[in-house]
């Protein structure tokens, strides 16, 4: 019972909470509203990622013990935590950053997010024949999510590479070390350079799993293969209702037929194990699968409103910057591949406002990536 | 050149997209989106189309991305934004009708459009030119096959910490019931670090093992535990060497495993 009150805390509460700070520091969707609710909980999941990321492989490199790795990324989340707290509460005005997340100050840097309707007045402005198509929309997400999380929890993907992205972190637990142990035989080495997958050492998210399940009680086997599948679906739909949010924006009913489209061509794109339909459903926990269908549905949402939202740029560029570092603790795919996303976007907004400070927050997004690089080269 | 380029790029995007279709439905959307989206495309289409220019040109395809991303250019294909631009597409569309029957008419078909242009997700077999896998009923929460976790859970019975010499397909998801299990050696193949392991792995997958060398060889390194498949490690073969039969049961692969410990 503790473990199940332990998981729901950790990977629903704690992230939705982080979020909500977060996004009240920043001044991003202080409303409570859906958009709001979606870029929490993605938010929630990418600040910690980034934090662990910040320190995990330099305390790897150092061979700390993966409980001096915890108890530095669990005082810096705390810390950072505080911080965002306290500059929401001073950007929103005194007692307005409420529980109900509603805000009444009039220093809160607003993005589409704040203009927004609540929810109550949308509703309120339909007809009945678009209440009625609405909710029907609803329910059809919400069966089309149920059954994709039903089958992520009740079905197994076997494959033969799987076993070693995972057994890190049951060695890590288990002897209390990052990366010391040979993952495919248990046999302790004298150094991390003796390990097959150096490379993993600059994306460690099997430690990261090692954390959760030190902090759940949950068997890390269990977990990343059973328990974190729900929570990741969530994470990706709510990155595409988040890029949704910016095309669509009020229209809820276009918003949903969005997400009921993406969620049919991810269902309809199986077959092979590398295809990015299988990495959001079936193969959900692995790094390189977060990558794919959390982070760069993310990213780029967050770069459809970079140029949409001029006077945001620096406050956009620091979410960018955090997901950028989320993307190099999943996978060395993300610190390769990312730079490719933002500086493709880079490009364009250089391009069409001829303008080179346009891409300078975009350089600093990056800063994460090339550190990753520069370690791997140093130490790969 | 260009022809070399176009077979290469569709192996790619069928690693990326299933069978590579998903790219050029995507392509045929963002050009539908250029001219029935116009306030998209300044924010969306400009810049996807840099995107695509930069990733899937034959000359950064040849001389860059290979050494960024080496052999993985098909994960670099999933910064392409495929399902959303797909789905805006659709949206877009859909919204374009103004009768609410002719706007489910179309959902209906663009549904079952979606449903031709890639396989099925929840499919039995996944192809991969690397590691081929299956899709299956999970039999317990650890989302293992039910024979690899009773029988690690049989040996760490035996042993807290047993010390095994493997050669079926379980040896890979046996540390991942409890990392207290030691095996030898990696996996066939791909995770083999020493000169050491490699002789042991050598003699394990030969069709007659010379199970006197594989015995002295085991003590010698402190090794309890030996598991076989049945089409070289049957008891009457293995036996006579010094081993005593503890357990059996069905391999990945549906053969038959014997487990055994040596005899001192």
């Amino acid at each position: 019972m503790l473990q199940v009150i332990m998981t729901i805390f950790i990977l629903l509460l704690l992230p939705l909470a982080t979020g909500h700070v977060l996004a009240g520091a920043l001044g991003l969707y202080p409303e409570r509203n859906v958009s709001g609710l979606a870029f929490r909980y993605l938010m929630g999941y990418v600040l910690p990622w980034a934090i662990f990321e910040a320190f995990g492989p330099l305390m790897i490199r150092a061979m700390t013990t993966l409980d001096a790795l915890i108890l530095a990324w669990g005082i810096t989340y705390v810390v950072i935590l505080i911080l965002c707290f306290m500059i929401a509460r001073k950007r929103m005005g005194s007692g307005s950053f409420s529980a109900q997340g509603r805000l009444a100050g009039e220093n809160v840097q607003r993005i589409p997010g704040n203009r927004k309707k609540g929810i109550r007045q949308i509703w309120a402005s339909m007809n009945r024949t678009e209440q009625v198509t609405t909710v029907l929309l609803i329910v059809l997400v919400l069966a089309m999510l149920g059954w994709q999380i039903w089958r992520s929890v009740r079905y197994t993907y076997q494959n033969l590479d799987d076993p070693t992205f995972l057994t890190p972190a049951l060695d890590a637990l288990d002897t209390n070390t990052m990366f010391r142990v040979d993952s495919d035989t248990g046999h302790m080495l004298d150094t991390i350079k003796g390990t097959g997958r150096r490379r993993d050492t600059i994306a460690p998210f099997q430690l990261y799993i090692a954390t959760l399940s030190k902090m759940t009680g949950v068997h890390a086997t269990i977990l990343a293969h059973t328990v974190l599948s729900p929570f990741l679906i969530l994470a990706g739909y709510a990155a595409y209702w988040c890029t949704a949010d910016v095309l669509f924006e009020e229209d809820y009913r276009a918003k949903m037929l969005f997400l009921l489209f993406a969620g049919e061509i991810l269902t309809f794109m199986g077959g092979a194990t590398r295809a990015q339909g299988v990495a959001a459903l079936i193969r959900t926990w692995h790094g390189k699968s977060i990558v794919a269908s959390v982070m760069i549905p993310a990213i780029f949402s967050v770069l459809l409103l970079y140029g949409k939202e001029k006077e945001k740029r620096k406050a956009l560029s620091v979410i960018l910057f955090l997901m950028s570092g989320a993307s190099c603790l999943l996978s060395t795919t993300g610190v390769a591949i990312i730079p490719a996303l933002i500086g493709s976007f880079g490009l364009w907004y250089l391009i069409s406002e001829r303008n080179i400070r346009v891409i300078l927050p975009l350089l600093f997004t990056v800063l994460p990536s090339v550190a990753s690089a520069a370690l791997y080269f140093l130490y790969g | 050149m260009l022809s070399e380029f176009f077979a290469d790029f569709q192996l790619d995007l069928s690693r990326a997209f299933a069978d590579g279709v998903h790219f050029w439905v995507f392509l045929a959307a963002l050009v539908y989106l250029w001219f029935a989206e116009k306030k998209w495309r300044k924010p969306l289409v400009y810049p996807v189309t840099v995107l695509i220019i930069l990733v899937c040109n034959p000359w950064c395809y040849y001389h860059v991305w290979p050494k960024v991303v080496r052999y993985a250019y098909s994960r670099l294909l999933w910064v392409v934004p495929v399902v959303a631009v797909i789905a805006l597409a659709c949206v877009s569309l859909v919204r374009k009708a103004k009768n609410l029957c002719l706007q489910g008419v179309l959902i209906l078909i663009l549904a079952l459009a979606i449903t031709r242009i890639g396989p099925y997700m929840y499919v039995q077999n996944f192809d991969d030119f690397i590691s081929p896998g299956y899709y299956a009923k999970a039999e317990n929460a650890y989302h293992l096959v039910g024979n690899v976790v009773t029988i690690s859970e049989k040996l760490l019975e035996l042993d807290p910490e047993p010390m095994v010499v493997c050669d079926t397909s379980y040896s890979p998801f046996m540390r991942l019931v409890s990392p207290k299990i030691h095996l030898y050696a990696g996996r066939y193949g791909f995770n083999v670090r020493t000169k050491k392991e490699k002789k042991m792995l050598d003699a394990l997958v030969r069709s007659e093992p010379n199970y006197k060398w594989i015995r002295k060889r085991m003590i010698k390194d402190g090794y309890t535990y030996l598991m076989m498949l049945e089409w070289h490690g049957a008891p009457d073969v293995v036996c006579p060497y010094g081993f005593e039969l503890l357990d059996q049961a069905q391999d990945i692969t549906g053969s038959v495993v014997y487990l055994y410990r040596v005899q001192e």
